[in-house]
């Protein structure tokens, strides 16, 4: 599913170079569901952006379903995160002015699904993350918890290989945070493949692998659980 | 993202900001309404005088003198060089007359009216566009016989007589000459023209030239008015009768007779008001791209404003080619309804200034499609930069601004 070997990042400001990742190798199977921890300044960000195709890496290898990222055009980058990523963000970044409807349904516009079909498709995401009855609302009328589901029904929208989420629970309060990992437990026993980065141990120790990243490499890669499920994933078109 | 939905988000985007979209339609509005209210009144006042030049008789034309030179009878136009210019041009005329003029008064009981009497012959009422109400007009008879008869205006017949039926009626007029009276064979009425001034308590009528030569004197005339069948080639055909006419007066130098046409006249109108609309529209177009440039300084504020908006965008999907169209549509779509207001505002003006100059306005097809076309485009040109700047973000660092 995803193979990085040998990753580095390197950022350059003037006279000054940071190596913010320096040779990772990583390969996360379809169906599993990793969550990467690290404090602060580890790199977590910056593998989370290159693992989201936001990013190219300086050096090194990253393959996503067969391809390689780093000879992709700019053009091509968009498809991918567009079709094979779902991104949930701690900020939850929907869009306030639009519905939450329109907001599910906006990968599937870049996507040039046809209207009909598209709505029918972000209905049915919006049911599974439990929000039907919601789908007029916009954004700001909703609590954090239930924006943080739109967001989950937006990177389910384009039924894509991999979800990432970025400190998905880090803006949500303990109960909240409980639901929206269940939402997550429940989406990865159905199929998907997850990667989580957050920096609180508990909510890593609720996925299958735990892996620990500190300055830039990876320092330790535990298993908690076997991947599940195993076949393919319930696809929600 | 295809171009219905880039269409429909841009919308309601506008429609989210409507102050600030009005606001910054503002220049582009001023720019078309002013322009099209300008060309409206242009194109309306030109078309009146077209009409008017049409109503006069478009190919009519006149020969007259240099007013500046003296001159003596012997020089001035008489009936015998009508009479060669009808033996040689004749087949080229519709009608060539000299005209003299009797100023009389007619007394209706205590009231006085003045009335001009033009000294023309049989062939005035092909020249002059006059529709014979009643009767006829004058013809050869009156003029070879020198008859005393008369074609008078129907509106004065209405007000004086209260009835038309006056043909054979004699009508005494009051000249310097004496008095004299008149065989009543015909009434005329003539179509308005904004060349008419005045009116009023005065008449024109008309009576065979020779008879009026008769009773006067005068045989000399410093104007001859003709029409012409074919509108094609006139100041040649001029060029010729003057030719003509300078060689039965060959002993007056060259440059005396001149001659004068509504086409010629026409022309140089149109190109005054040409000239006007140029002018206009080079001031108004300084005022479009001032427009231009207000619109592209607010779609940097938005694209800046909405720099999360951008990165968000993009993380889901959305390639540098979709956010590049959409902001461009955006200031397209501004700038075309302001361009739509502009056209609207622009003939409510027109309509306000027609209705003070008492031209009806008209505005064409073309221009407003010009100025939709132009409003749209200066949208887009000036979207360009905002929309490349926006197009060309980061999404990692837009994702990051607050």
């Amino acid at each position: 599913m995803l193979r990085l070997k040998g990753i580095e990042k390197t950022y350059q400001t003037g006279t000054l170079s940071f190596k913010a990742l320096r040779g990772v190798d990583l390969v996360v199977e379809e169906g599993d569901f990793v969550s990467i921890i690290g404090p602060s300044g580890s790199g977590k960000s910056t593998m989370m952006n290159i693992l989201g195709c936001l990013d190219r890496a300086t050096a090194g290898t990253y393959i996503v379903d067969g391809e390689d990222v780093a000879k992709q055009p700019d053009a091509k980058l968009s498809q991918f995160r567009n079709r094979k990523i779902g991104f949930v963000f701690q900020a939850f970044n929907l869009l306030p002015k639009l519905s939450n409807l329109a907001n599910v349904e906006l990968p599937m516009v870049y996507a040039k699904v046809d209207a009909s079909k598209r709505k029918a498709m972000a209905l049915r995401a919006l049911e599974k993350v439990g929000l039907k009855g919601k789908e007029m609302n916009k954004p700001t009328e909703i609590s954090g918890g239930q924006k943080q589901r739109v967001a989950i029904a937006r990177a389910l929208a384009m039924n894509p290989g991999i979800i990432l989420a970025d400190e998905p629970t880090g803006n949500l309060d303990s109960s909240t945070t409980m639901e929206i990992m269940r939402i997550f437990q429940d989406l990865n026993r159905e199929g998907h493949t997850i990667v989580m980065i957050t920096h609180e141990p508990e909510i890593a120790e609720m996925t299958n692998r735990v892996v620990t990243i500190r300055d830039g490499l990876i320092t330790d890669d535990t298993r908690l659980r076997p991947i599940k499920a195993g076949g393919k994933k319930e696809s929600v078109a | 993202m295809n171009g219905m939905e880039s269409l429909k988000m841009a919308i309601y985007t506008i429609w989210s900001n409507k102050m600030r979209t009005l606001l910054t339609m503002l220049g582009i509005v001023i720019g078309i309404s002013s322009v099209i209210a300008l060309v409206s009144v242009g194109q309306g006042s030109q078309k009146k005088i077209q009409k008017d030049f049409a109503n006069m008789g478009a190919n009519r034309a006149q020969l007259y003198m240099d007013y500046e030179k003296e001159v003596d009878e012997t020089a001035m136009y008489n009936r015998r060089d009508i009479d060669a210019i009808r033996r040689t041009f004749g087949n080229q005329l519709n009608g060539i007359s000299a005209s003299g003029s009797l100023s009389g008064k007619f007394f209706s009981g205590k009231k006085e009216i003045s009335m001009n009497v033009n000294a023309v012959n049989e062939t005035f009422n092909r020249i002059e566009n006059l529709k014979i109400a009643k009767g006829r007009f004058l013809n050869k008879s009156d003029l070879d016989e020198s008859k005393a008869t008369i074609v008078l205006d129907a509106a004065f017949a209405d007000k004086v007589h209260k009835t038309r039926d006056i043909l054979g009626q004699r009508i005494t007029l009051q000249t310097d000459e004496g008095s004299t009276s008149f065989l009543i064979v015909g009434l005329y009425t003539k179509q308005k023209s904004s060349f008419d001034f005045g009116g009023g308590n005065s008449y024109t009528a008309y009576a065979p030239i020779s008879y009026v030569e008769m009773e006067t004197g005068n045989m000399a005339y410093d104007s001859v008015t003709l029409s012409f069948k074919e509108s094609d080639r006139i100041d040649q055909k001029l060029a010729a009768i003057t030719q003509l006419v300078e060689k039965r007066h060959n002993e007056v130098g060259s440059g005396l007779y001149r001659s004068y046409n509504a086409e010629r006249e026409m022309a140089m109108m149109n190109k005054i008001t040409g000239q006007m609309t140029l002018l206009v529209s080079v001031i108004a177009g300084i005022s479009l791209v001032v427009g231009g440039i207000g619109i592209m300084n607010i779609m940097l504020v938005s694209v800046t404003e909405r720099t999360r908006e951008i990165g968000i965008r993009k993380a889901i999907g959305a390639s540098r080619f979709d956010i590049l169209g959409q902001f461009l549509i955006e200031s397209a779509l501004v700038s075309l309804f302001g361009g739509l207001i502009g056209i609207a505002f622009g003939m409510g003006i027109g309509q306000v200034i027609g209705g003070f100059m008492k031209i009806p306005p008209a505005v064409s097809p073309q221009v407003i499609m010009i100025a939709v076309v132009f409003s749209s485009a200066i949208g887009l040109f000036f979207g360009i930069y905002p929309a490349n700047k926006a197009s060309n973000l980061d999404p990692i660092e837009a994702l990051r601004y607050e």
